[in-house]
């Protein structure tokens, strides 16, 4: 392989690169008991970003999601999470583009018990 | 007579220079002001772009695990996807609803909506055209 097609090569690969993340759990069944659990009144939300750095390097883009997910069940420090709505947003940084996803939701926990 | 014709010659040289001098200065202020024009132009789309660019596009919020009913059955996994394309990296051609659209396919006729919901992301490069972003929406249909 000559030098001139090795590096039409990486060109074609640097630029035609993609990206595929994993499944993502971000609204998960509820308690199969919903007594046992109570609703916190604060709601949950959490943010999750990455960035692409120069179009074809993801830092962090396709966890975006689960860090959304863990950050709204450490906000309202709940163990699981209700009416999940989930909103991206997206801006261009001048180094490559910053995608961020939020997840609003209602955080459920275990009910204290009455003494 | 000939200090004389010397003397005009002289005036009429120093003459010339000065012209060439104010002509010289005339195109250098006017090619100055085509390029600050330009340079105007240039800055007021980088600010433009700057602006834009740095705030960016937000979708909707989109119900992705609703409240389940009680007594509540879950079915079959269902999925959905759809992308978008920013358009030359800055031009949002349908990439704002991709989550959205992407929960309805999955949905399709169920009516509960869906539960135990999973989102998976994935992007790619297209040379000249810009960056194509897909959301695939996995989950459960609420009976």
């Amino acid at each position: 392989m000559t030098m001139r097609s090795r590096s039409l090569l990486l060109l074609v690969a640097l630029t035609t690169t993609s990206c595929v993340g994993s499944l993502t759990t971000v609204a998960p069944l509820p308690p199969a008991s919903p007594t046992s659990y109570e609703e916190i009144k604060r709601p949950a939300q959490g943010w999750g970003c990455g960035v692409l750095l120069f179009n074809f390097i993801p830092i962090g883009v396709n966890e975006r999601a689960e860090k959304a997910y863990q950050r709204a069940l450490e906000s309202v420090a709940a163990t699981t999470l209700i009416d999940v709505r989930v909103t991206e947003r997206w801006s261009w940084i001048f180094v490559g583009f910053k995608f961020c996803t939020r997840i609003d939701a209602t955080g459920l926990r275990p009910a204290r018990t009455a003494k | 007579m000939a200090l004389e014709l010397c003397g005009n010659c002289i005036r009429q040289l120093r003459l010339r220079a000065v012209r060439n001098r104010e002509e010289d200065l005339s195109s250098m202020f006017e090619k100055r002001r085509g390029a600050s024009k330009w340079h105007r132009l240039t800055a007021t789309f980088a600010v433009a772009g700057a602006v834009l660019g740095l705030h960016g596009c937000s979708s909707f919020p989109q119900l992705v695990g609703p409240r389940l009913p009680a007594g509540y059955g879950v079915g079959e996994v269902r999925t959905g996807s759809a992308c978008g394309l920013l358009f030359l990296g800055f031009i949002p051609i349908k990439s704002n609803s991709r989550t959205e659209r992407a929960y309805k396919t999955a949905v399709g006729s169920a009516s509960g909506g869906l539960a135990d919901t999973k989102l998976r992301y994935s992007w790619f490069v297209i040379p000249g055209a810009g960056l194509l972003l897909c959301t695939d929406v996995e989950g459960r249909s609420i009976q």
